[in-house]
């Protein structure tokens, strides 16, 4: 039988802790420096090997050797060892398709692709409730991009969409900026909130459930209908309801915002993507701020990368940013924005048995935002841009700009 | 509003106290130059280590940090660091 190797003996060693505010910081460059030591690396800091050319990363997640991490059993440990009740947490994450393997994810994915599906074919509709943002503050001589754009900017379009009124969304609107729920190193202060946050909007959702299900097309109809006959509950419904609304919004808050600050930074990149072309560039940008930069997969079986073994039960970050910035596959200008239509949203949403089922819809609402921001007058810069908390995904707090 | 003021020294016992508790160790086995990577320890229980010193400071602290440093004594300096600014590490003015 060969001797194990230990993880040093496979593949060149780092200790550079990817979920840090450092690094996302200026994550494209931290991935190029860890692309440049070798197409996988042991991270010691992350415990995990990291993936960093676009070709593995995507074998990475299309192969059935490699499984989702589930979150469950570190909120499970943490509730057992300090007696708090994370039921309301516990039970969401059930409903998380991206968590489940074989049976449980198949239905969980396919009632949210059946209710988001309409929802992405209904441009006018967005393109609508984009004008109403967008009209909010087109008569400022400045704003801050997030706060007055992109920060709800997804949640209030689903809750439109989704017909949740306006003072049910306000009683829930917290939920919407807390998709860090899936970090592993979650305080416990922070699970503390987020139980909280999940228990007040719960009978909220419920109620919004209960006045929906009977009306024909409407989203929480259209879930509670796919559902299995033996998982069919306004429960189940609602819990499935709540998935897009605390895990998309902020991913899409950041692509955008993202996109904004980098294309606005640069006197060439203004010049090369001027805004009156933003319309063209939707996927580049999710590909460009990849505002999941990293996710976590567990080899269930003794296999390999490249020429890497992995062993059954390790952990390997697939370091999607590092993917979608590779210039193998996307070019030496694969670390900006561009408007070549050539290039697509690359590995933003995931691929294989997991991808996100509310993909089209996000690159919908992303494009046509980005679309209206460009019929605006020019904008430009101020300063005080500062990054957000959140590990899992990139987010903006603030982004000051101003009409020229 | 004060900062509170804990000692380094309280900071660095409650620091060996809980991570000997969370790795099964006596407590004369462990020094401020181990690191939470070759004592074996989980995520989890990282989590429940910045929890204790949380009570220990009043200060909110984010896990992460003990990754981010070699050894427990570095990650000790910067938790007091944050204790002494008053808490302001990296968390964000939007979270609600």
């Amino acid at each position: 039988m060969p001797d194990v190797l230990r993880p040093e003996q496979r593949a060149p060693a780092v200790n550079v802790d990817v979920y840090s505010k450092a690094f996302t910081d200026r994550a494209s460059d931290g991935y190029a420096e860890l692309r440049a030591l070798g197409p996988i690396v042991w991270n010691r800091a992350n415990r995990c090997f990291l993936i960093t050319t676009h070709d593995d990363c995507l074998a990475v997640l299309r192969s059935k050797s490699f499984g989702g991490i589930d979150p469950v059993d570190g909120w499970r440990t943490i509730a057992e060892r300090t007696g708090r009740d994370y039921s309301c947490m516990l039970k969401l994450f059930t409903f998380m398709p991206t968590h489940h393997e074989c049976h449980r994810h198949h239905w969980l994915r396919r009632a949210l692709a059946v209710a988001v599906s309409p929802l992405a074919r209904s441009p006018d509709a967005i393109e609508a409730l984009v004008a109403r943002r967008v009209d909010q503050i087109r008569e400022r001589s400045s704003f801050d991009f997030v706060d007055d754009f992109s920060r709800f900017f997804f949640f209030d379009i689903m809750c439109d969409l989704m017909g949740l009124d306006a003072s049910h969304r306000d009683q829930i609107r917290s939920i919407a900026n807390k998709s860090w729920a899936m970090d592993a190193l979650l305080s416990v202060a922070r699970r503390d909130r987020l139980e909280a946050a999940i228990r007040q909007a719960m009978p909220v959702i419920v109620e919004h459930v209960e006045e929906h299900i009977h009306k024909d097309g409407s989203f929480a109809e259209a879930i509670y209908r796919e559902l299995p006959e033996d998982e069919r509950s306004v429960e189940s419904a609602a819990n499935l309801l709540l998935i897009p609304l605390v895990m998309g919004n902020d991913a899409v808050s950041g692509t955008l915002a993202y996109s904004v600050a980098h294309l606005l930074s640069d006197p060439e990149r203004r010049r090369l993507v001027p805004q009156q072309n933003w319309d063209r560039i939707g996927d580049d940008a999710l590909r460009f701020v990849t505002p999941i930069h990293a996710t976590s997969r567990e080899a269930t079986e003794d296999t390999s990368i490249g020429k890497t073994p992995i062993y059954q039960g390790e952990t390997v970050l697939v370091a999607i940013m590092a993917g979608n910035h590779d210039a193998q596959t996307y070019g030496e200008d694969a670390d900006t924005i561009s408007c070549d239509a050539a290039r697509d949203f690359g590995l933003s949403f995931g691929a294989g048995f997991h991808i996100c089922v509310g993909n089209r819809l996000s690159r919908e609402i992303v494009r046509l935002a980005l679309a209206a921001l460009s019929r605006l007058p020019p904008l430009r810069l101020r300063n005080g841009a500062e990054t957000g908390i959140g590990s899992f995904i990139r987010r903006m707090d603030s982004l000051p700009v101003e009409f020229q | 509003m004060t900062a509170p003021t804990v000692p380094q020294s309280a900071i660095s016992e409650t620091i060996l106290e809980k991570v000997a508790e969370l790795a099964g160790l006596p407590r004369d086995d462990i020094d401020m130059s181990a690191s939470i990577d070759t004592l074996g320890l989980e995520s989890t229980d990282v989590v429940l280590l910045a929890m204790e010193i949380e009570l220990e400071t009043r200060t909110e602290i984010e896990p992460s940090i003990f990754m981010q440093f070699e050894t427990l004594g570095e990650a000790a300096d910067r938790i007091r660091q944050i204790v002494e600014a008053g808490g302001a590490q990296e968390r964000s003015a939007s979270e609600i």
